[in-house]
């Protein structure tokens, strides 16, 4: 018992207490250590997940990784790279290293520099302030200066031009040896052969076709969605309204006499012979009966003009309100108003709509023009002599283009998305598409629905009906003698008896009606008809008025909603678009001998003159000679920077410094002339080209493992 | 003596800790998979370190057989994957094992056998 108390004692506080800080302390230690445990975890994913990770730059790791591959020979087993012909081109590079490198500025600015250095105070030995001392060398900005100036009177030197025209010499006869083809074709196609490649390039086609389409479509719906399309339209019918009276009146002349004759006989006869559905609908009719009857007492009636009148409208009226009903009982009305606007359509009204769009795009454009300034011009010079000189427009060029596209939409999307409904099948599936018949029938079939919602057709009708009774009661009451007269005249000459005699046998019924209407209508001064009805009738108010209604039902808003919310399009888009595949593009490349032939041609019709005239333009010049020093400057600063470098490097410095016989800066650009005037440099100069990637990340590699791993058997050994 | 094992174990682990994640992080960078696999078990024989200093003061024996392990790890992975100070470090564990042996040890001669309580009646 007093075993276990001891377990609470005063002395196991502090014993817990010394527990609890280790405790803590290890636990921090774990959490350290599971933190980096990833690195080993990671190395086996990153292998696997491959080409899964997506993202423009993951792809571009990767082919830039494929690159890598490449020109460690590692991917590709095809040709010898042709090291001695790219060698006997980059010699002729030579002569420009050399004539910077000889540059007496050169050397004194380094020295100037050196000197600054070396008499700074803050110059102690050791390996860091050894990286800094020769970073600081490189990095001076009175050297990248003074680089630059040499560079840019370099290329400014007329000897410059010779040795390009040489190196081009060189490089268009290589374009003709076969070993150099096969190697950059068979560069070309391992790099375009990578899978990250085909899935960057798949990605961005089905990108750029969305964002085209979605800008599109937005457009096209804000068009739709906009308050003065309707009023356009509205506009639209009206004029076309207003030319039905026209129509009318075209109907009713002299020359078309004899057809309306024609056609009222046969309506006649038709309805008397054959029958149906409406014709005993009419026979039957209370009012055709009173109007047949009235017909008959044409002899005895003095005031058979009323009778007539009576009758004409009356069978006028009836006529057209069953017209209204058996229209709209079925689809007739809808495929006649198709016909009649795809007609409408196609006898002209597209040919003015798109001259109409062509002109808009003509002013958007023009718009555009004025509303861009020149940004720059080109000039050519050869000498002191100006070959061209030119506006180079490329902002105008850009405004150029935007402003064709909304017009071009419009277009579009007039004649294909103004009215609900898609095409079946859809248009990437119809190449050479042509959207119109099925459209404009569309519109028809629409507005034939229109009318036929809320009885609109009967009311259309009743109009029609309202507006003849009183145009037509108005001119009989004007000139009722003279119809009077006229009629008269007729029936006196009508064959009564015979007409009589024949009813009774029923026999010539057919040619009895048809001369007892001609004769009728021929007395009817029908021109003087026509004339009152174009200056009294108001039959395009009644359309306009009915037409606002269907403007304000046109689905614009559905339309509109569709083209944003309806994905068949896109999808169809997305679908037709095809899969490029590198792999057979690769494949062409290293069969197809046209590509030899293209570089070939490339080569030859390269304009050399125009290079060497551009490069020795004063101003390029001094931009080319400062962007060569600049970077060719950081890049050695960078690579300087890595530690063993930098001790090596002082090393020779050093070295170089206590064996001189001319000055530092003399001194360093001397070695580097004759390394460079090896004869050996270029062929070097390729495989470092290859393999410096690799032998950097393998020195790298062997320094760490020399170093990290063994720091402490190294410090314990020298120790001892 | 405990006390001094636990502070040598807590600077070992500490040392052993950050040099191992150097030397992981860098067989990742180099694709060095054997460098990689001797950081990830120099970070288990920091551990292990730890754990051994946890135990030393109040069970020594078991603090021992903790450091005879690390010995075993650190040497077995210095030998084959090119980490070689793990070499030292599992030379030092097993040395800490021996001192923590000891002073298992030297606690048990220390401690005094319990007498057993007599039983006085005052009647």
């Amino acid at each position: 018992m007093r075993r276990r108390m001891a377990w609470f004692s005063p002395g196991w506080g502090r014993r817990c207490k010394h527990l609890g800080k280790t405790a803590l302390l290890t636990f921090l230690a774990l959490m350290l250590a599971v933190g980096p445990v990833w690195p080993v975890s990671a190395a086996a994913e990153t292998a696997q997940q491959g080409f899964a990770s997506g993202g423009l730059l993951a792809a571009v790791g990767q082919a830039f990784e494929a690159a890598m591959k490449f020109t460690w020979r590692e991917q590709v087993a095809g040709r010898p790279i042709p090291e001695q012909d790219l060698s006997a081109a980059l010699g002729s590079l030579n002569e420009f290293s050399l004539a910077v490198l000889r540059d007496p500025r050169l050397a004194e600015i380094i020295d100037q520099v050196i000197s600054d250095l070396v008499t700074n105070e803050e110059l102690p030995g050791g390996i860091q302030k050894n990286k800094e001392f020769i970073a600081e060398i490189i990095r001076d900005p009175r050297l990248e200066q003074v680089l630059g100036e040499i560079i840019a009177d370099y290329l400014q030197d007329e000897r410059l031009a010779r040795d390009i025209e040489d190196f081009f010499n060189i490089i268009f006869d290589l374009i003709t040896r076969e070993d150099l083809h096969y190697f950059i074709r068979d560069s070309l196609a391992a790099l375009v052969e990578h899978k990250s490649l085909e899935k960057t390039i798949n990605e961005l086609l089905l990108a750029a076709t969305g964002m085209i389409y979605s800008a599109g479509s937005d457009a096209v719906a804000a068009l739709l969605a906009d308050e003065r399309v309707p009023l356009v339209i509205s506009e639209l019918i009206s004029i076309v309204a207003g030319s039905v009276p026209e129509t009318v009146s075209l109907l009713l002349v002299e020359d078309n006499n004899r057809r309306i004759l024609g056609v009222a006989e046969d309506i006649l006869l038709i309805l008397a012979q054959y029958g149906g559905e409406v014709t005993l609908d009419i026979l039957e009719d209370i009012r055709l009966r009173e109007s047949l009857a009235d017909m008959l007492l044409l002899v005895v009636d003095p005031h058979l003009y009323l009778a007539v009148a009576s009758m004409g409208t009356g069978l006028a009226e009836h006529l057209l309100e069953k017209t209204a009903e058996g229209l709209t009982a079925d689809e007739t009305l809808e495929n006649a108003l198709g016909n009649l606007i795809h007609d409408f359509f196609m006898a002209g009204a597209q040919d003015y709509f798109l001259d109409s769009l062509t002109e808009l795009i003509k002013q958007a454009r023009s718009r555009a023009k004025e509303a861009t300034p020149e940004d720059r011009r080109v000039v050519v010079r050869v000498g002191f002599v100006t070959i061209a000189d030119e506006p180079a427009l490329v902002q105008k060029s850009i405004a150029d283009a935007l402003a064709k596209v909304p017009p071009q939409i419009a277009k579009y999307a007039v004649f294909m998305w103004l009215v609900d409904g898609n095409p079946s099948p859809p248009y990437s599936q119809t190449p050479g598409l042509d959207p119109v018949p099925r459209t404009y029938r569309q519109w028809g079939r629409d507005l034939g629905g229109l009318l036929k919602q809320n009885n609109r057709a009967g009311e259309l009708a009743a109009a029609l009906s309202a507006d003849l009774r009183n145009i037509v009661y108005g001119f009989i009451e004007e000139n009722g003698s003279h119809i009077s007269d006229s009629l008269r005249a007729a029936i006196v000459e009508l064959p009564l008896e015979e007409a009589a005699a024949e009813i009774r046998r029923g026999g010539r019924a057919a040619e009895l009606l048809r001369e007892l209407v001609g004769r009728i209508i021929g007395c009817l001064p029908l021109e003087e008809l026509a004339q009152c009805i174009l200056e009294e009738a108001d039959i395009a108010g009644v359309i306009e008025e009915l037409s606002e209604d269907f403007v304000s039902e046109l689905p614009f808003d559905r339309a509109s909603r569709l083209l944003l919310e309806d994905r068949r399009l896109i999808e169809a888009l997305e679908g037709s678009l095809p899969h490029v595949t590198l792999a057979e593009v690769a494949e062409t490349i290293r069969r197809d001998e046209r590509i030899i032939a293209v570089l070939a041609d490339a080569a030859k019709n390269l304009p050399v003159d125009r290079i060497i005239d551009f490069i020795q333009d004063e101003r390029r010049a001094a931009l080319i000679g400062g962007a060569i020093a600049r970077t060719l400057l950081n890049l050695a600063a960078d690579f300087v920077a890595d530690e063993e470098l930098a001790v090596f490097l002082h090393g020779v410095l050093i070295e170089a410094i206590n064996s001189l016989e001319g000055t530092p800066g003399i001194l360093v650009t001397d070695v580097l002339s004759r390394f460079l005037e090896n004869e050996n440099f270029a062929g070097n100069l390729v495989n470092s080209l290859y393999e410096f990637t690799y032998g950097v990340k393998t020195e790298l590699w062997q320094i760490y493992r020399e170093i990290v791993p063994r720091f402490f058997t190294h410090a314990l050994w020298r120790f001892i | 003596m405990k006390k001094a094992i636990l502070v040598l174990s807590i600077i070992l682990m500490i040392i052993v800790l950050v040099q191992s994640w150097l030397v992981g992080v860098g067989g990742t960078m180099f694709n060095d998979r054997l460098l990689a696999w001797g950081g990830l078990a120099g970070r288990l024989l920091a551990l292990l370190f730890g754990a051994g200093a946890v135990f030393v003061l109040p069970r020594p024996l078991v603090s021992a057989v903790i450091y005879l392990a690390g010995a075993l790890l650190g040497i077995l992975f210095g030998l084959f994957t090119g980490y070689y100070d793990m070499i030292l470090w599992g030379g030092l564990a097993l040395l800490l094992a021996g001192g923590s042996y000891y002073a298992w040890s030297v606690e048990g001669k220390r401690s005094v056998p319990e007498e057993p309580v007599r039983e006085i009646s005052h009647f």
